[in-house]
């Protein structure tokens, strides 16, 4: 991952720093779920941008600032996906019918590279809770959206940022889902 | 190209998370279960698990872990062709 001073303006970091000061605000007037409704929108893009940054800086190195733009947020989401469900260890066979082409090549990669890694799996759930939440936060006016959830989430958001700063990225298993982003998009 | 057939199986994923839940100590508490999302080999299944409202805290991350990891688990046995997702809320009360 880049080293080095952030010259990001959407650094995940600045993004995770903005969403815990809405956590533990004191609402100046608001009503109290506007701030928790925004936290927990600012810890999905922070967890967002953290994936986008790893994928692209797999694919383009130093450059890594003019890639992202190239991912989409479906695109993150089809690979999680894929790699909960064929990276497991124990993730069952998808058979080799024509129509599971793709699922076997993916599940055969797993195999190659030693299976998904918990906290890659965790971390993969995390990303699709974030953007479930997300979605409820900035959209759905019928749902509550307590101070806990947001919490919670912002916590989730800060185990995705320090997964993909870590040395993981190095990993097989991580490889593979950074790849399945890239040809996802 | 090739068919199958799957049943559907929440009913069944529903009380097999309950059971996981009840095996790491969590109280009876409802849950709701639906789909988010389906294509014709997969399923994302978003499981909503209510956990007593901590006020302006947040709930325990070994906790929170454990709970997400029952519920992965028990969708990979149940409905090994699908993705779970969490969420954790505390119980419904009215926005404000």
């Amino acid at each position: 991952m880049p080293k080095g001073a952030p010259e990001d303006p959407l650094d995940p970091r600045f993004i995770l720093g903005h969403a815990k000061s809405l956590i533990t605000s004191t609402g100046g007037g608001r009503p109290p779920t506007i701030d928790a409704r925004r936290a927990a929108s600012a810890a999905y893009y922070a967890a967002y941008h953290t994936v986008t940054k790893a994928a692209s800086y797999f694919l383009f190195g130093e450059s890594w600032i003019n890639g992202v733009r190239w991912f989409s947020h479906k695109a993150v989401f089809d690979a999680s996906r894929l790699v909960s469900r064929l990276g497991p260890p124990h993730a069952p066979d998808p058979g080799r019918d024509p129509d599971r082409v793709r699922d076997h090549a993916v599940w055969s990669i797993f195999r190659d590279a030693g299976g998904a890694k918990p906290d890659l799996l965790d971390t993969m759930e995390a990303l699709r809770s974030l953007k479930v939440e997300r979605e409820t936060s900035d959209y759905d006016r019928t749902q509550r959206v307590s101070r806990a959830t947001a919490r919670e989430l912002v916590d989730k958001a800060e185990l995705v940022h320090a997964f993909f700063e870590s040395s993981r990225t190095d990993d097989a298993d991580t490889r593979v889902f950074l790849a399945l982003a890239a040809l996802k998009t | 190209m090739a068919t199958r057939t799957r049943t559907d199986g929440l009913e069944e994923l529903r009380a097999k998370i309950l059971d996981s839940l009840r095996a790491i100590g969590h109280p009876d508490a409802p849950i709701y279960i639906g789909r988010l999302d389906e294509s014709p080999d997969e399923t994302e299944v978003l499981v909503e698990v209510t956990l007593p409202d901590p006020g302006d805290d947040t709930w325990s991350r070994e906790m929170t872990s454990k709970i997400r990891t029952a519920v992965r688990t028990a969708t990979s046995e149940v409905m090994p062709w699908a993705v779970a997702t969490t969420r954790l809320v505390p119980p419904a009360v009215p926005d404000a």
